[in-house]
């Protein structure tokens, strides 16, 4: 780190790709592996006498980015070439938007390490996605164009980050708001989210440095790293008297460092001029209403209310408004008729743990599907059963093991396993009275004053019956006989 | 078979009907006329006779259906996409190439009942006014084969004045369908910029380029038309309201329309025979009580300035797709910008690499706001003017073009008087108005001169009536066409 | 207004042509007349005028999110100058220094 000799001013380009069924601009579909040049047509390959239009759906989903980000809704926005030779740029010109944005002057809010943070955004447009170079060896390059023209909309922030770490934070915070609007996967390793950083260093209180671009970073933890790389590369250039020179970086995954791409034989200018075949997006404040009303609770929002109506922490609440859906998983159990924070519990252990591990079916067919090891109501049920003493907890542990497995309801699975727990008097009594009399040096000491040691007891008795003595009542039997 | 090339569209469709002749007959004998004349006008880039007769064939075993243009030889220009044959833009750059598909206009001519015949010269990627800027050939007036027929569909115009298709599709970015049927003596129509579907227009300057027939009459001009125009979802641009209907009115011709005229029509430069047509034409309309006014017509000063600017923007961009890429030319391999520069140089011819070059200064940083910006403004304000003159008036008189055909190789030198033939023309592009050409005149070397009619938007059947009504006092084809009177005939040239 | 060396050649670089030897002075000499004519414009009174981006004054009509037939590969790639394995291929692109 460039220690107090410099500030980070950091701005991020972010892209990301809708998943709307057909491009931007044409019908074809828009998937992510298909064989080479199988998914494209005259407009999409830039063949003469092609013409754009616009999918209604994109723009509806860009409008939505910008609502959920409190933009501002241009009434009127217009779509601009951006011209440019490039192999991968089919028209050699790419339809974007220029000087006359759909959205403009937003915000998005986080919190790092405890201090709620705000960073502006200038603007968000819509765009199209140009094709896929690959190196071909043999002194060729391979362009495969079934990518060209998946919307893209293009999330501008301010120049107001501060630390990689920040960075990181935002590009997370973006990417969840995304996942949440279910508008982006979000899968930066696939490319369907792409982070371009904007990165100068300053004196304290002096003018802005010279900006130097970093591309070509596919997961935070390259975000984090590249931003880092570059702020010491800097630094070390101006402190030894250089001048920062106005350039890209590409990223190297491999070997962590940063490869400055040719300088441009030919300068960029690109030409902006508005684009003559689509016409302005007019959207009227009607739609923008509608749009509005069909937000769902943003991340934010859905926290606070978990902490509120549920009672929640806010470290719990935060982990369970992760993703949209898993939150909406948590609200089918309580809704089952769960205790909102046995819920939290389970959920957050539990069901996580088994997701991690790779178990559970998508619960729907799209790219947001929550993969549930367990039906929310199943293990609303099972929770039940716990709370109610019916099993005990380390039972209920099995119980949900074998559910996933089985996929049966618990009360069926605990018949089987015969898991049911024991509450009655005299089964405890007698468990209890064999553990008494197995453990004197631990009942003399709990009688000295080691009254932790009722763990222990009750521990034994949860061994000795296979996990079905009912812990609160064994507990209270133990303490019975030992202060007899 | 020679006397079936003298019946237009709207007569033909009656002997359809009545099943006095067949297809095959017809194709035949416009077959027969190509062999007879293009080798010496040299009208069409590819023609296709055995394509035309198996279409022709088909429709024959149909049997007439009644859609608009059954039976139609037709010919098209080449920047219209046709699926599976070449569609070069009279380019080198994509002198092989062969479009996966077909123009929307090309699909509806198809479904109209049309048989296309091939497809015909232009100037380069449509940039030119006389369609010597052609990579391939030049296509000579069939009026008088030294002279130019204009451009740049100048292939188009001379196919339909010399009898070799019965009408035929040009594209009208700065006059390029109206000049050339002026200098060819026939009708040449640019509807309101929308009208027309440009999905398989090879694009020139996306915000002018409009689509239009050439036909021998108006009626003819008008049928055609409705066949092609009308909203297409594969083009953003088109109008999304239906289309007029252009044919039921034509007979009141100018009835109750008020007519405009330039005033200062003297301070243009033109030929005198022009400048003497067009004001017969005015006494003529003041004699039959038609409304007339000399007025200040809007864009005169500006419009070629405005059109060379946004044209050639536009262009510039247009035209950056033709790379080497994935299709076409491909020169050069000893790196990716090698392969650009000599393909883009070799590929295409000088007006081109001009106005490319031009186009991409009006566009480029420092001169956008001066250039480019302003002519979009001076573009609303020329939109503005026609309107409220619109408001007054129904149609705008003047001259297609200042001059009738001029010699081959005689404007090629000074590229400002080739930009100076589209005077007349450009204003009704930049406002996107519809506006016609119908043959006037000959000039005293026995070249055809035609006059002008210009609507407000949308407004495409006053203008058509209009010109129907100039159409009846001229009398064009009765004075000049050789054939019986008014029936038409092959021209005057031969 | 004369159009430089330096300028035009920054023109050739944005548009990715070059001209032949012979035609370059002709054709400095064509587009410098021609920017000339066309600066007349700026004289011209336009305050307070917004571009006219449409000219008929309907709104546009954006295409459902519906998914259409594409074309088939084999016709995708009938006209390419240089194809392998189903993508086209152009000279190798060179992106970053030292490579």
């Amino acid at each position: 780190m460039p220690g107090i000799d410099f500030e980070t001013v950091i701005g991020l380009e972010v892209h990301a790709q809708l998943v709307t069924k057909s491009k931007v601009f044409c019908s074809c579909p828009s998937v992510y592996g298909a064989e080479p040049n199988t998914m494209v047509c005259p407009v999409c390959l830039g063949l003469p006498g092609a013409l754009p239009v616009l999918n209604g759906e994109a723009a509806a989903m860009a409008i939505l980015m910008g609502l959920a980000t409190h933009c501002r809704i241009a009434p009127r926005s217009v779509f601009a070439r951006k011209n440019y030779f490039y192999p991968d740029c089919p028209k050699n010109y790419q339809i974007s938007m220029y000087d006359r944005p759909l959205c403009e002057d937003g915000y998005l809010e986080f919190e790092l390490e405890g201090q709620s943070r705000r960073i502006g955004l200038e603007r968000i447009h819509l765009e199209e996605d140009a094709g896929k170079l690959v190196h071909g060896g043999e002194g060729g390059s391979l362009i495969d164009f079934n990518r060209c023209g998946v919307p893209l909309i293009e999330i501008v922030s301010r120049p107001e980050i501060r630390s990689p770490e920040e960075a990181s934070k935002y590009l997370i915070t973006l990417r969840q708001l995304l996942r949440y609007l279910e508008i982006c996967d979000g899968n930066m390793e696939e490319g369907s989210l792409r982070c371009d950083v904007n990165i100068s260093l300053r004196r304290p209180g002096g003018a802005l440095g010279t900006k130097t671009e970093i591309k070509n970073l596919n997961s935070f933890k390259a975000v984090e790293m590249g931003i880092r790389f570059e702020i010491e590369r800097q630094a070390g250039v101006l402190r030894s008297g250089g001048r920062i020179q106005q350039v890209t970086n590409l990223w190297d995954s491999t070997q962590k460092k940063l490869l400055t791409m040719r300088s441009k034989e030919y300068a960029h200018d690109y030409r902006y001029f508005p684009e003559p075949d689509l016409l302005p997006l007019d959207v009227g404040a009607d739609r923008i209403e509608g749009l509005r009303a069909a937000l769902p609770e943003l991340p934010l929002a859905r926290e606070r209310r978990f902490r509120e109506k549920y009672g929640l922490s806010a470290y719990d609440a935060n982990v369970l408004c992760a993703e949209k859906r898993l939150a909406d998983y948590y609200e089918e159990v309580v809704r089952g008729g769960s205790d909102p924070k046995l819920a939290a519990n389970w959920v957050m252990r539990e069901v996580l743990e088994e997701i991690k591990s790779g178990a559970g079916e998508p619960l729907s067919a799209d790219a947001f599907a929550f993969k549930a090891p367990v039906e929310p109501r199943r293990l609303a049920e099972l929770i039940a059963l716990v709370s109610t003493g019916g099993i005990s907890n380390s039972a209920g542990r099995e119980v949900f093991k074998e559910m996933v497995k089985s996929g049966d309801p618990p009360a069926r699975v605990v018949e089987r396993l015969g898991l049911t727990q024991v509450s009655g008097e005299k089964e405890l009594e007698q468990w209890v009275g064999g553990v008494i009399a197995a453990n004197p040096d631990e009942v003399a000491r709990y009688k000295a004053g080691k009254t932790q040691l009722l763990g222990f007891f009750v521990g034994q008795v949860m061994k000795k019956s296979g996990g079905k003595a009912n812990p609160k009542l064994t507990a209270e039997i133990v303490k019975k006989k030992l202060e007899a | 078979m020679e006397e079936l090339v003298q019946y237009s569209i709207f007569e033909l469709q009656e002997l359809y009907r009545k099943r006095e002749v067949g297809v095959v007959e017809v194709v035949r004998a416009y077959l027969e006329s190509i062999a007879a004349r293009e080798s010496s006008v040299k009208a069409f880039l590819r023609v296709f006779p055995e394509t035309a007769l198996d279409e022709a064939a088909k429709l024959d075993t149909k049997g007439y259906d009644g859609s608009a243009l059954f039976g139609v030889p037709i010919a098209l220009k080449d920047n219209l996409c046709t699926r599976g044959i070449r569609t070069t833009c009279a380019s080198k750059i994509l002198e092989g190439y062969r479009p996966p598909y077909d123009a929307t206009v090309v699909e509806r001519l198809k479904a109209a009942g049309s048989v296309v015949v091939g497809k015909t010269n232009l100037d380069e990627f449509a940039m030119g006014s006389s369609c010597e800027n052609s990579a391939f050939q030049v296509t000579r007036n069939p009026w008088d084969e030294e002279y130019a027929p204009g451009g740049s569909s100048g292939g188009s115009a001379a196919a339909v004045a010399a009898d070799l298709a019965l009408a035929s599709l040009g594209s009208d970015t700065g006059g390029s369908i109206r000049q050339p049927a002026s200098l060819c003596g026939v009708v040449g129509l640019k509807g309101t910029y929308g009208r027309v579907s440009r999905y398989g227009l090879v694009a020139f300057a996306s915000s002018l380029d409009q689509i239009g027939p050439f036909a021998r009459d108006v009626r003819d001009c008008a049928l055609v038309m409705e066949a092609i125009a009308g909203q297409d979802v594969r083009d953003a641009t088109t109008i999304p309201e239906p289309s007029p209907d252009l044919h039921g009115n034509l007979e009141k011709g100018l009835d109750g329309l008020r007519i405009a005229f330039p005033s200062d029509l003297g301070k243009w430069e033109m030929d005198s025979v022009v400048k003497d047509i067009a004001t017969r034409t005015i006494d003529d309309l003041i004699r039959d009580a038609v409304p007339v006014e000399g007025v200040t017509l809007p864009g005169m000063e500006t419009s070629i300035a405005t059109y060379y600017i946004l044209a050639n923007a536009e262009a510039s961009s247009n035209l950056a797709r033709y790379d080497g890429v994935k299709y076409g030319l491909r020169s050069g391999s000893e790196s990716l910008l090698n392969m650009y520069e000599e393909t883009r140089g070799e590929g295409f011819g000088e007006e081109v690499k001009r106005r490319i070059l031009l186009g991409t200064y009006v566009l480029s940083s420092g001169y956008y706001d001066a250039y480019y910006a302003k002519a979009q403004q001076v573009k609303a304000l020329i939109c503005a003017q026609f309107e409220e003159l619109f408001t007054t008036h129904d149609l705008v008189f003047l001259p297609t073009s200042p001059t009738p055909a001029f010699k081959l190789g005689e404007k090629l030198d000074d590229p400002i008087a080739m930009y100076l033939s589209d005077i007349f023309t450009t204003p009704a592009n930049i406002a996107g108005l519809p506006a016609i050409s119908v043959p006037a005149g000959l000039s005293p070397n026995g070249l055809p001169i035609g006059m002008q009619l210009i609507a407000a938007w949308g407004q495409e059947a006053k203008l058509m009536r209009g010109a129907f009504g100039l159409e009846r006092m001229y009398r064009f084809r009765e004075r000049f066409v050789r054939g019986a009177g008014g029936r038409g005939g092959r021209n005057a040239g031969h | 207004m004369a159009l430089t060396e330096r300028e035009l050649e920054h023109l050739e670089r944005l548009a990715r042509l070059r001209l032949s030897g012979e035609s370059r002075e002709k054709l400095r000499e064509q587009l410098a007349r021609i920017i000339e004519f066309v600066r007349q414009l700026q004289e011209i009174d336009t305050t307070g005028l917004e571009p006219r981006e449409n000219v008929g004054a309907f709104e546009s009509v954006p295409r459902p999110d519906e998914v259409k037939p594409c074309l088939p590969r084999d016709e995708v790639l009938a006209a390419s100058p240089e194809n392998r394995d189903g993508f086209f291929v152009v000279p190798a692109v060179i992106d970053v220094e030292g490579l």
